[in-house]
């Protein structure tokens, strides 16, 4: 007999519950050919008393024993150990007895006297069962954990058949993360190829390198941008591998999706500011140079009409005209540095009423000709920001130089503020609205991209300008309506350090 | 009535000398030297000793602010610098204590003329030990703005409805 208390695989832990001495033995004796270990007990309360009941994988019941009778144990057997199967021993004038024991739940019964190899048959049958419902178990637990790590990778894993060809591969799982990153139900998608995540942006190329690498058999990797559900486009970095059966067949690819949207973002972002970086340096030393350059053709100007005087009008219109181009050009030398160049925002506490009044008073020789009021609504709490006061009022002239073009002869620019918030804490909106046409709603994203203009005169910088610098500042600049068909610029700045 | 202001400029640039020969005495003031660097401007004026120094920054041989400053300590002066830098991206050389207004070039008659009286004007309070008002800085495309615009700390606001 075995004396340890974990069997070998294969073996099982018998309980034997028989008052009988000699057939005691007998069971031991066969049990113990298959190295399977046993305990054995005269009476059923002496058995509830001290038998292991977790370890016990099968129980061998006498149908009569002193204390009772199977039919009364077998429902406790079941309590006391549910996992272990209960095979019943039985004299044959209690057959109908124990044939009542199988109905309500006994696993098998052996007639007395016990032939050795239908108890060996019965007992092996049992470990081989146990052995793979145990190993079903183990296979359900890690196909559980598979599926539930699976499911909640950040990573979107997208398995399909193995049918390349058009209308398949056909996508048979999708875990959750592919749901968030597409937007699209597990359902929607279930069924369908991954070209529904496909459209016009997506590399053709890249698209038909994928099919040969994965018909050779090969892991693919590449960047590709899809579409979610509506249509929005996001960069995703895919890796697709074939997965075969134990044959060396492929029978699925699973796709690793990762969305790199936010990281393209941002290099583009980096990428961009290192351009405007690398263009700002070209175009402050151009500006520079090209200043001693106008200062010297100024000069010659204006020495030009001393000398003309008034007796050749003629002559002086002619200086008049090169008067004119050469400030265009200056200014527009001067807005490229403005929009391109790196800023040093000198910020302080600034009352930015003040600024706006101050700029509007300097565009006197645009506002009077065309006879436009300036109505003012100044409803915030307080008007102090930490700004650079210069800054913004380029900001505000910028807006006011377009509100005062745009404006209809005599009639209002309104200039609004009020008490705002930006993400990062309290701010000052400046509301500028004018009465003029309005700019289509298609246009109003391009409003602030530079070189972007609906006037016939200027540079098309101003805005641009105007948007840099309220971004330095860590604040806000839109494009909004006004009640009437005009627009309304709104300008938030952060009152506080940031 | 007084006699006209004495002005010394110097600038490397050929045409910007004969400009301020010819537009200064229009504007009713007399040039008393005309130099092409730092060093020149330097010796004549410690020869002619000007009531206000027109000087271009950057210079060879030595720079306006550093010829200024030589002069300046020989003699209480006016002086107003022409610089290409922005005062926004640069705005050391114009601080300095004894430079009363800067222009940034381009420049026009009307902002030369508006510069040099607020020169002056400056000179005169920071002489007499009185406040010095605010310098002035040129907008880019034309006017003439007081620097006041942008540097404002006043405590209180006469619109602030708080």
């Amino acid at each position: 007999m075995m004396n340890t208390l974990t069997p070998p695989a294969d073996s099982l832990y018998v309980l034997l519950i028989e008052d009988d001495a000699d057939t005691q033995a007998n069971l031991a004796d066969i049990v113990d050919l298959d190295g399977h270990y046993l305990k054995a007990y005269g009476t059923f309360s002496q058995a509830v008393a001290d038998a292991d009941w977790q370890a016990v994988s099968t129980v061998i019941l006498d149908w009569k024993l002193p204390d009772g009778s199977a039919s009364e144990f077998l429902p406790r057997l079941h309590k006391l150990a549910p996992h272990a199967p209960v095979v019943i021993v039985t004299g044959f004038p209690d057959l109908d007895g124990a044939i009542e024991a199988l109905r309500s739940g006994a696993y098998d019964y052996i007639l007395k006297p016990v032939n050795a190899d239908i108890l060996r048959a019965t007992l092996g049958r049992i470990a081989r069962q146990q052995r793979t419902e145990a190993a079903l178990r183990r296979s359900e637990q890690q196909r559980h954990l598979l599926a539930e790590a699976v499911h909640n990778l950040a990573e979107g894993v997208i398995i399909t058949d193995a049918q390349l060809d058009p209308p398949g591969p056909h996508i048979l799982f999708v875990n959750e993360a592919v749901t968030r990153i597409t937007g699209y139900e597990a359902e929607e998608l279930i069924g369908n190829s991954p070209r529904i995540l496909q459209g016009p942006a997506t590399d053709g190329k890249i698209l038909h390198r994928l099919k040969e690498t994965l018909a050779r058999g090969d892991t693919f990797t590449a960047e590709l941008i899809n579409y979610r559900k509506g249509g929005t486009p996001y960069h995703v970095e895919v890796l697709i591998s074939p997965v075969r059966n134990p044959q060396g067949q492929i029978t699925h690819y699973v796709a690793a999706h990762r969305d790199i949207t936010q990281l393209k973002q941002a290099q583009e972002k980096s990428m961009q500011a290192a351009r405007l970086a690398a263009i700002g340096q070209m175009v402050t030393g151009l500006a520079h140079e090209s200043r001693n350059a106008l200062q010297r053709s100024q000069a010659c100007l204006e020495m030009l009409a001393l000398e003309l005087g008034d007796d050749r009008k003629d002559l002086l219109d002619l200086v008049e005209r090169v008067q004119r181009a050469q400030n265009d050009l200056h200014r527009l030398y001067e807005e490229v540095r403005d929009y391109a160049a790196p800023r040093l925002l000198r910020r302080e506490v600034c009352d930015i009423a003040q600024v706006c009044r101050s700029t509007w008073s300097h565009l006197k020789q645009l506002y009077e000709p065309k006879q436009i009021r300036l109505v003012e609504q100044l409803e915030a709490s307080s008007h102090y920001c930490y700004a650079d006061a210069f800054a913004v009022g380029q900001v505000i002239r910028n807006i006011l130089e377009n509100a005062i073009a745009a404006s209809p002869s005599g009639g209002e620019i309104r200039m609004m503020t009020r008490d705002a918030t930006l993400e990062r804490g309290p701010a000052l909106e400046i509301i500028i609205a004018d009465q003029g046409e309005g700019i289509p709603a298609e246009a109003r994203p391009r409003v602030f991209e530079p070189f972007f203009t609906t006037k016939t005169k200027g540079t098309g910088l101003g805005m641009a300008i105007a948007k840099r610098i309220v971004e330095e500042h860590g604040g806000l600049i839109e494009i909004g309506d006004t009640d009437g068909p005009g627009v309304a610029f709104h300008v938030k700045l952060p009152r506080e350090e940031p | 009535m007084s006699s006209p202001l004495r002005i010394a400029v110097a600038d490397d640039e050929p045409e910007l000398r004969r400009y301020f020969t010819i537009v200064l005495p229009r504007l009713g003031y007399e040039v008393v030297a005309v130099a092409e660097n730092g060093r020149e401007l330097l010796e004549q004026c410690l020869v002619t000793r000007p009531d206000l120094i027109i000087t271009d920054y950057n210079m060879p041989e030595m720079d306006g602010l550093e010829a200024t400053r030589e002069i300046a300590r020989t003699f209480a002066v006016a002086v107003m610098l022409v610089t290409g830098y922005d005062d926004r991206l640069s705005p050391k050389a114009g601080e300095a204590e004894h430079v009363h207004a800067q222009v940034t070039k381009p420049f026009k008659m009307a902002q030369l003329a508006a510069s040099i009286t607020l020169a002056t004007e400056r000179f005169a309070d920071q002489q007499a030990g009185l406040p010095v008002g605010p310098r002035s800085t040129t907008f880019p495309g034309g006017e003439c703005l007081p620097r006041e615009f942008h540097v404002n700390r006043m405590a209180k606001d006469q619109f602030n409805r708080t």
